[in-house]
């Protein structure tokens, strides 16, 4: 561990409360657990509320909904011995106390919730896809976020979830199925080369394989702090970046996510790819916490809306770390 | 255009949920049905010739395994469409949903009132008013036909 954290050394002008970092990286993480809304009826009727007499599959909950629904799981998590806090800043999710399994749960194999480490959760919501629009998740095993946008679009339109890794496709397979996202469609392209014959889509969420220091809470360390460090992944980045901004419709919405603090992996895969066509827009969540993108690096100038990139430190809201963009491609849309 | 999935007329599907457990046509509104492979047949909103060129794994949900002498419901899809279901449907406590979710079997004692809707055959099993997934009916005894990968051992209920 203190080797690792002597890794995170090179951001320490980055940082700024850098003893509150080290010692939120020492702690473990909370459980994260968010509700399915469509899963809602099943939900209802569990918790002895009376469901609305339509299909599981057509569900579709309101914002009251959520929160009826939120405090039903609460209860029923309490009752097996896990009590609960809701996270402020995602209507839905709840951190759960002494969970050791938290799969295990009649509920979690009907789907009614998913696992999801708590700032993983921020991507969808800052792509914040609606119904009826065609959406690509390009890296998107294990689904947890693949799901989240398939909540947001209401089980409608068209949401393609890609991913190559065979064992990771199993495990987002397996995942959409559970939550019974049926406007999924599976696809097992290498990002870099998904075909652009498909056509454009209205948003694209591109949350990239990182170096992952942001999971050092997770683990204890860094998990490829021996496989090239932060440079060795930035080529992959950049070259999925390029792939995905094509792939990205005029007026569109890209996301780009990493849960790593490098700047070679953030801003400077944006400044090297993004274009005049793009602008990476501010970001403001309620309820959460982040300090702005950087816009030098060793001496290096990067584009001034690197500034708008949210990087979320560990310390500022107890989470793991983490970084997100949201690009607009300049145009109308089609 | 996907050569995997081949996008079928829905009704026979639609139909067979229909006559087997009582399912409202509506409730499979709005979906698109493919067969992948010669025996599994999907539901999920997408149209995939829209998705030119793509290599496409899986639309939406399985719904159906199309076997020569009967079909078999998926699971996923008992759980995600049939909470609704008014024929062959099994209310199960919770001992009895414990062993199915473990993949065990269950039998009813000959008296049981619970018999009496049931056809031999796949049923709905069911736990407080929600599917719970895919069983199989015979001679009094329920076989649960959760695949093996999906079950679990002592569920927290």
């Amino acid at each position: 561990m203190t080797n690792t954290l002597e890794r995170l050394n090179r951001y320490r002008e980055l940082v700024d409360d850098w003893p509150a970092f080290i010692e939120a990286c020492r702690m473990p993480l909370p459980t994260v657990v968010w509700v399915n809304p469509l899963r809602q009826a099943a939900l209802l009727k569990l918790g002895k509320q009376g469901a609305p007499a339509t299909s599981a599959g057509t569900d579709c909950a309101s914002d009251s909904d959520i929160l009826i629904a939120t405090s039903i799981l609460a209860t029923r998590l309490e009752a097996l011995g896990y009590p609960s806090q809701p996270v402020n800043w995602y209507p839905g999710a709840l951190r759960v106390d002494d969970i050791d399994k938290p799969g295990k749960t009649l509920d979690f194999y009907l789907g009614l919730y998913h696992v999801q480490e708590e700032i993983s959760l921020l991507p969808a919501v800052l792509l914040a896809a609606e119904p009826g629009e065609r959406v690509l998740d390009l890296c998107a095993a294990p689904g947890g976020k693949t799901a989240q946008i398939a909540c947001q679009m209401e089980n409608t339109g068209t949401l393609v979830a890609n991913d190559i890794r065979p064992n990771r496709l199993r495990a987002l397979r397996s995942n959409c199925e559970r939550l019974g996202l049926l406007n999924v469609v599976v696809s097992s392209h290498d990002g870099t080369r998904f075909p652009l014959e498909v056509g454009q889509f209205d948003r694209v969420l591109l949350d990239v394989p990182c170096s992952c220091e942001g999971n050092v809470r997770q683990s204890g360390k860094i998990p490829f702090e021996q496989a090239g460090g932060v440079r060795g992944r930035a080529g992959l980045q950049a070259t999925l970046l390029g792939r995905a901004w094509k792939l990205l419709a005029p007026g569109g919405v890209l996301v780009y996510s990493t849960c790593t603090f490098a700047p070679e992996e953030n801003e400077l895969v944006l400044d090297y790819v993004l274009g005049e066509d793009a602008k990476i827009e501010p970001l403001e969540i309620e309820g959460l916490s982040s300090s702005a993108g950087v816009t030098e690096w060793n001496g290096r100038g990067l584009r001034p809306d690197c500034h708008n990139v949210a990087r979320i430190w560990p310390h500022l809201n107890d989470t793991g770390g983490f970084a997100a963009a949201r690009i607009r491609k300049r145009g109308e849309a089609p | 255009m996907s050569t995997s999935f081949i996008r079928l007329d829905g009704q026979p599907y639609v139909e067979w949920w229909e006559d087997r457990f009582g399912l409202s046509p509506a409730t499979f509104a709005g979906l698109c049905f493919y067969q992948r492979g010669r025996s599994t047949v999907w539901a999920g909103v997408p149209d995939v010739d829209d998705l030119t060129g793509a290599r496409v794994e899986a639309v939406g949900i399985p719904l159906l395994r199309l076997g020569a002498r009967f079909w078999k419901p998926t699971s996923i899809a008992i759980i995600t469409f049939a909470s609704m279901a008014s024929r062959n449907v099994l209310d199960l406590d919770d001992q009895e949903t414990r062993r199915f979710l473990a993949g065990s079997e269950s039998c009813l004692e000959a008296t049981d009132p619970r018999r009496e809707d049931l056809a031999s055959g796949f049923i709905v099993a069911r736990h407080d008013g929600v599917a719970i997934g895919c069983g199989e009916w015979h001679h009094g005894t329920l076989y649960s036909c959760i695949p093996k990968g999906k079950r679990v051992e002592s569920v927290d209920l």
